[in-house]
């Protein structure tokens, strides 16, 4: 019930808000160096992947990593190991893979393309908030 | 526990540990830790989205919210065309509210909609469009154009809404393969999810009809109706010269 009136309240201010933050964002961006992200050229599906590897249980490891040290309250140093734990993993990729070929309603090969977006989101998301020292609406970083 | 699933023609049987969860996370569990193959959709895994609807034991439920027991047999959803293992297409459910016209289609602009107003069909705004009272509906899977439970409630829904001007548009699109087809069994109120009784519904439509001068047409054909059953046509003849039954 709880969720339901934030979620009704929250639409508003997203609506509202959230026009006038991504405004200013854009306004911004044009004066702000960007932070690296790698472009693919070619097609992700077509390299190599060996599938021994099991994504699904770094999918899991990757939300607790999240959920543990780029929360609500953040640390230097836990954004650093989260970081260095997400490259560490995006590294094994190719040892990962999908192993249903089907081509309908594969949820396993979709699920895993949403495996490689969940890494370079949470790559630019703990990226992002290092370079961001100073606590900021719900980004909250502890001083240490 | 073990369970048993449908995938495609055959049913497999899967081994899983004993506990409390519900069939979604068993689905998932065997997806993730036995076979990437199954195929099932899901979404928000709180009953609010409706994406997994399928059947135990031939009653329909949400995964998200159906505790999975020892032997459960897990089916999709019936009359609807399987896509792949437990995934079915229900576009032809959802085109039914189109085919229903369920939605305003000449707004009052001078209807004052108070706390009252709103508690008038705040069940039947409830619904997610699982397609559970489609499964289970023994009219739909006789006659496909059969405008079905969930649609029929979403016409109550407008027709009972005092913002809809033209509420006699709407009794006239539901008369045939409508609100007179169904055969109040209740199937669709014992599997909702929501708790949505789309039979109670097309009562309160068939009621509403006839305030707008239709009947069930089905009493018209009782030996021709009250006109036509003293004897003025000849022995085994319906009024068009048909034998009559």
């Amino acid at each position: 019930m709880v969720a339901i009136v934030l979620e009704g309240t929250l639409f508003l201010e997203i609506v509202v808000f959230g026009r006038e933050a991504g405004k200013n964002a854009a306004l911004n961006a044009k004066d702000i160096e960007s932070l690296s992200v790698p472009v693919y050229s070619e097609c992700f599906l077509d390299n190599e992947f060996k599938n021994t590897i099991d994504f699904y249980k770094y999918k899991e490891k990757i939300g607790k990593l999240l959920y543990n040290k780029v929360g609500i309250v953040r640390k230097r140093a836990e954004l650093e190991d989260a970081l260095d734990e997400i490259k560490k993993i995006e590294s094994l990729l190719s040892d990962m893979g999908w192993s249903d070929t089907s081509a309908i309603y594969n949820t396993n090969k979709q699920e895993f393309l949403e495996f490689r977006n969940i890494l370079q989101v949470s790559e630019v998301v703990i990226q992002s908030a290092l370079a961001r020292s100073e606590s900021c609406g719900a980004h909250y970083m502890e001083t240490e | 526990m073990k369970i048993t699933i449908k995938r495609d023609e055959t049913y497999e049987i899967y081994e899983l540990e004993d506990g409390a969860y519900t069939l979604l996370e068993a689905l998932n569990k065997i997806k993730h830790e036995i076979d990437n193959t199954l195929s099932f959709s899901s979404g928000c895994r709180s009953s609010v989205c409706g994406s997994c609807a399928m059947r135990v034991n031939d009653q329909e439920v949400l995964a998200c919210s159906y505790k999975v027991q020892d032997g459960d047999r897990v089916e999709p959803l019936n009359n609807m065309p399987v896509i792949r293992d437990l995934v079915v297409d229900m576009d032809k459910s959802y085109e039914m509210n189109v085919k229903a016209k369920a939605w305003i289609s000449s707004f009052n602009s001078e209807a004052v909609l108070d706390h009252e107003a709103e508690k008038v069909n705040e069940v039947q705004s409830d619904c997610i469009m699982c397609g559970s009272c489609y499964s289970s509906c023994p009219v739909y899977a006789v006659n496909g154009e059969f405008l079905g439970p969930f649609s029929l409630t979403r016409v109550w829904k407008y027709v009972s809404d005092k913002r809809e001007d033209d509420a006699g548009e709407k009794i006239d699109t539901i008369q045939t393969n409508g609100i007179w087809d169904c055969t109040l069994c209740n199937n669709c109120t014992v599997v909702c999810p929501q708790n949505i009784s789309s039979k109670a519904d097309i009562e309160k439509l068939r009621v509403r009809s006839s305030m707008f001068g239709y009947s069930d047409p089905s009493f018209g054909s009782f030996g021709g109706g009250f006109d036509g059953g003293f004897g003025f046509l000849a022995e085994g003849q319906g009024p068009d010269g048909s034998p009559s039954f």
